[in-house]
């Protein structure tokens, strides 16, 4: 959906981890979370939240529970599992080794 | 595990929450004031495919392979029902292909593998006669 804002493959996950280890949310709450938080730079589209949030839930990353909402309404609330908390440790590490890597060969000077 | 044998309830619980989803971003348009039906519209398109992702989902469920599998299998029966000519002759080439190699190897089998059917196998000898005049015959 929004162009310039296109993950890096395989961000997403992590990102959803890291949301889920703050709070469990609901699916609807983190998309909304995840763009609030990037500051509008992040938007994942809804079609593809769930899939990543069910393929998160088969890893044994995150569970699911059904529980109301403040407005009581029942939804689907993702919460992280302690194999979740590793994963996410670990895969944040990853990022930031990644990220520090791509950003200094960004920052060389040109001769 | 769960969603082989209670499929109906797994398939719901995934209706429910996109349809949450769906409602809470209607919502949210209505109070940017969107007509309901507008919203509604509006947080559908941006949705994208439900049915593709409800898809997706099911996917990252490793059920679905065997879920598959019988489909396929359901499917080929009755593609085979529905070409009797082709099942017959499918039918009789494999058929004939099993039974004529059985026949063979049974015959092979009991003519050249298994030792024969009397006591001492090793102590039979083979007696002949020859005419006088008649030009020896080598054997072996």
């Amino acid at each position: 959906m929004s162009k310039p804002t296109d993950l890096v493959q395989g961000t997403l996950g992590l990102l959803l981890l890291k949301i889920l280890a703050l709070e469990p949310l609901n699916g609807f709450a983190i998309s909304q979370r995840l763009k609030q938080v990037s500051g509008d730079v992040l938007q994942v589209s809804d079609g593809s939240l769930y899939p990543a949030l069910h393929k998160l839930e088969q890893e044994g990353w995150i569970t699911a529970e059904w529980k109301a909402t403040e407005n009581n309404r029942r939804a689907k609330f993702y919460s992280l599992t302690r194999l979740g908390r590793r994963h996410l440790e670990a895969e944040a590490h990853n990022w930031k080794r990644l990220s520090t890597a791509i950003s200094q060969v960004v920052k060389l000077k040109e001769a | 595990l769960r969603s082989l044998f209670r499929r109906g309830r797994v398939e719901q619980e995934l209706n429910e929450e996109l349809q949450f989803h769906v409602e809470r971003k209607t919502e949210a348009y209505v109070s940017k004031g969107l007509s309901p039906k507008d919203a509604r519209h509006a947080a559908l398109r941006e949705f994208g495919g439900i049915e593709q992702a409800k898809e997706n989902c099911r996917n990252t469920r490793r059920v679905n392979l065997i879920e598959t599998l019988f489909q396929d299998l359901r499917y080929g029966t009755r593609m085979l029902r529905k070409n009797p000519g082709f099942t017959g002759v499918a039918v009789l080439t494999l058929g004939l292909g099993i039974g004529a190699n059985t026949a063979v190897f049974s015959l092979l089998n009991a003519l050249m593998l298994r030792a024969l059917p009397v006591r001492d196998p090793g102590q039979l000898v083979e007696l002949l006669h020859r005419f006088p005049g008649e030009p020896s015959v080598r054997r072996r």
